[in-house]
């Protein structure tokens, strides 16, 4: 037993579904489909390529992304969703079926119809009545059919047995997050009259008889039902919790083999998974579950990202099998390093769904913390030995230069970091120090980035700021300098304003380094601006934001706009649109509006958080005095972390 | 969960016309939001008790039939001559709305937005909105929304454009 096993000794111990034994209670969970595939629905080589890596995580369960079983592809939900509607697919689930096996791991593949979320290549999607769509990403809706309804419930039988045939130990239906067999369970979506309407009974009716026709068509194989706790619809006509449980004994009394408990639909009017959720917050679901549902198996993970945490839940007999899949793609190791007591290596998924901004906008899905997921395929992104050492300099311990710096070690190379503050995290530090949502996930990036460089062996030099006269006394020391000393605010801009040398700077303010007073205006609704305006807003300050731009919010991702609006709304902060600066005085801000009119905002700071510029004057600097001159992150194109953190790494591994 | 009720029943015609007079400012007022709208886009507002938008198609299509004075009434937001013209016609199911966009008020919020200044309408919509005691449907592909000029409008509302799993 390894040292970490011990510690955590009942996600690591042994299970079992059906007829299978798992060598832990870890469960990957499909979670999402990535969108890497054929828009015909065959998997490609870069879906094989991360599912590789995804069977050798170390969970005793995994199950393969959601396939939509029809060949319409009305249950289809992502333009590259992998299809298992007919024969000529098998051929590469065999190979996914194969590498989970070689691992060791029951293999469960997911049948995914989308309902309302389905239909991405139609003009329509399929629904049990005809309830309009919230969100405008989604196809208008059609009323099912009873006889549709039989189709469909036989399309997944066939999709199971070929799963089966494929070499899967199992498969999987799930109502996640507002999919078909959700649509069905939910008075929101289904508003029918017949059989498959009304009571819940009725309503649970197609849930039934999937679960039958599936147990039928695969009797020896178990069958896992993923189904809300909560939908957090329930303001709007849909289940309350109690009728989700109530559904989920309809399932156990179907005899399925494992419930996995879920939160939420992707149209829900609060969050579910957010970096604003804390870790935890809905484990009362499955503890319920587990409760009312003693002989079933339960599995949960919503907003469960640690395995210490996890470990505690099996102890405390909340549910049985512990199920991950982002804190997985954040870190494919997570499982291997809980194993051997290296928890504090562990890249920890942050919550910043960049995964679901991405998917939103059709494009395949990728991570903050793990550039290399989904590129698995390419020999660019793999973390391979040195040809040549080289000893190189890394300018600015932000994420950027760190992540580059841990890379090109791993990979052999002496790597040196200048850091001109006092401490490594750069800008992330401030944003951390300001963030409202959970700032101890950003925190965890910059730890993980302390812990690696000690085990790397690192140097880090604080206090140190790169100059050409720094760089003519160590000439010929270094074979290449990384230049990722960041971005700084462009105060340029407010060059025009009179009175600007009365502004501050707002990663100055965020990194605390200057007082702040009660009132305050911000120049500039972007993500610097917004963080620095709500946590002063958060302490009791009076903020306006001043905005030359139609919208706040520009350069944020889309599934965090909303909180940022909303963050905005519930400070009472103040934001002035398509407005611009004329003068700072000691007194506050004149502004105009485009619509016309001037007007005075008294304060007693004034922050500029307009864009920023790269400092790329090293570029230059070094450029005759080492072999090699390279940039990444904010210096050469100022972005968020998830670009930061990319490229660093891209760099580092090409090094 | 059951449809709630107003708490007195409405003088029909007068709330109507006050309610129209409220919209109209309003939309008035911010007329920027809506300069990009093309003509004929139209939205609506009907109160959660008039909404039955689950009926399906098949009732849908009885009251297609039989639509009139008695069904309830939706405030209708056209698109038309650079702004937004407001009028009541019955609400007769979703499927005959013929809106790109619906809001569906629960009854007392309504009343609450129509009791505003026009200058607090919107934001009051917004506030609503992220509560969730207004419901909001769509009829009509991001896409087509961008090309109809709906962006600025939603943007306003602080609804998520692209979607929001969260």
């Amino acid at each position: 037993m390894k040292p970490g096993e011990r510690k955590l000794p009942e996600l690591f111990g042994p299970g079992r579904i059906g007829r299978f034994t798992t060598k832990n209670l870890i469960k990957y969970g499909a979670c999402c489909v990535s969108n890497y595939n054929e828009r015909d629905g065959r998997i490609s080589k870069r879906e094989l390529a991360r599912t590789r890596v995804i069977a050798g995580t170390g969970c005793g369960m995994i199950t393969n992304q959601g396939a939509y079983p029809d060949p319409l592809g009305e249950g289809k939900a992502y333009f590259r969703q992998i299809a298992i509607h007919d024969d000529r697919f098998l051929p590469e689930f065999e190979e996914i079926a194969g590498y989970i096996h070689d691992a060791g791991a029951v293999a469960i593949q997911q049948i995914l119809h989308a309902g309302r979320y389905g239909g991405i290549d139609l003009g329509y999607c399929i629904q049990p009545s005809v309830v309009p769509q919230t969100l405008p990403h989604f196809r208008p809706p059609r009323e099912m059919t009873v006889e549709h309804i039989a189709d469909v419930v036989r399309q997944h039988a066939d999709a199971a047995k070929r799963a089966i045939r494929a070499g899967f130990d199992g498969t999987e239906i799930t109502s996640f997050m507002g999919y078909l067999l959700a649509n069905f369970n939910s008075r929101f979506t289904n508003q029918r009259t017949d059989a498959y309407g009304g009571s819940i009974e009725n309503r649970g009716r197609f849930m039934r008889e999937l679960i039958d026709g599936i147990k039928q068509a695969t009797p020896d194989h178990p069958l896992i039902v993923r189904l809300n706790g909560a939908e957090l619809m329930d303001r709007w006509g849909g289940n309350t919790e109690d009728e989700c449980f109530e559904l989920m004994q309809q399932a156990v009394d179907c005899g399925v083999d494992m419930i996995s408990v879920t939160v939420g639909w992707q149209e829900a009017p609060e969050s579910s998974i957010g970096r604003d959720i804390a870790p935890g917050h809905w484990n009362y679901l499955a503890a319920r579950a587990k409760k009312l549902f003693p002989d079933t198996l339960i599995a949960f993970g919503n907003r469960l990202p640690d395995p210490v945490m996890a470990n505690e839940c099996i102890r405390a007999g909340e549910f049985d099998f512990w199920e991950v899949c982002r804190p997985l793609l954040a870190d494919p190791d997570l499982v291997h390093k809980a194993a051997e007591d290296r928890l504090d290596e562990v890249r920890r998924c942050v919550g910043s769904l960049n995964c679901l901004s991405r998917l939103f906008r059709d494009l395949p899905y990728t991570c903050t913390m793990n550039p290399a997921l989904g590129h698995e395929v390419e020999p660019g992104y793999r973390i391979t030995p040195a040809e040549v050492r080289k000893k190189i300099m890394v300018v600015g311990a932000g994420p950027a230069g760190l992540e580059c710096a841990i890379t090109a070690a791993k990979r052999g190379h002496e790597v040196v970091i200048l850091e001109k503050s006092g401490r490594i995290g750069g800008n992330l530090v401030a944003y951390a120090q300001n963030d409202l949502a959970r700032a101890d996930d950003l925190a965890s990036i910059v730890r993980h980035y302390e812990v690696m460089t000690k085990k790397l062996g690192i140097e880090v030099r604080l206090g140190v700021e790169a100059t050409p006269k720094l760089m003519r006394g160590m000439l010929h020391q270094f074979d290449v300098a990384v230049v990722a000393a960041g971005a700084r605010i462009d105060r340029d801009r407010l060059r025009i304003v009179a009175g600007q040398e009365l502004v501050l700077d707002a990663i100055d303010v965020a990194h605390g380094r200057v007082p702040t007073g009660r009132e305050v205006v911000v120049i500039g609704a972007g993500k610097i601006g917004l963080v620095v305006a709500e946590s002063l807003a958060s302490k009791g300050a009076k903020v306006t934001i001043v905005e030359e731009d139609k919208r706040i919010a520009g350069d944020v991702m889309p599934s965090f706009k909303w909180r940022h609006a909303s963050w905005v709304e519930e400070l009472g902060i103040a934001t002035l649109v398509q407005t611009r600066v004329l003068r700072v005085t000691p007194q506050g801000v004149d502004v105009a509006s485009e619509k016309g009119g001037e007007r005075h905002l008294a304060a007693d700071t004034v922050i500029a958080a307009t864009p920023r510029l790269p400092n790329q004057q090293l570029f230059h600097d070094f450029e005759w005095m080492i072999d090699e001159v390279h940039g990444c992150g904010d210096a050469l194109v100022p972005r968020g972390l998830d670009a930061a953190i990319h490229e660093g790494f891209r760099l580092g591994a090409r090094l | 969960m059951p449809m709630e009720t107003p708490a007195t029943p409405p003088s029909r015609t007068k709330d109507r016309r006050d309610a129209v007079a409220l919209w109209q400012a309003t939309f008035d007022r911010d007329a920027a939001l809506f300069a990009d709208l093309r003509p004929g886009a139209r939205m609506g507002l009907v109160a959660r008790s008039g909404w039955h938008a689950g009926a399906g198609r098949r009732i849908a299509a009885m009251r297609a039939a039989a639509v009139d004075d008695s069904d309830p009434p939706m405030l209708a937001f056209d698109a038309a001559d650079g702004g937004i013209r407001v009028d009541v016609r019955p609400f007769g199911g979703v499927e005959h709305a013929g809106v790109d966009l619906l809001f569906v008020a629960e009854d007392r919020a309504q009343a609450d937005l129509e009791a505003l200044p026009c200058d607090a309408v919107l934001p009051a919509m917004k506030r609503l909105l992220r509560e969730g005691a207004v419901m909001f449907f769509v009829f009509r592909t991001k896409g087509e929304l961008q090309d109809a000029g709906y962006e600025d409008f939603l943007d306003s509302l602080g609804l998520a454009f692209l979607g929001a799993c969260r």
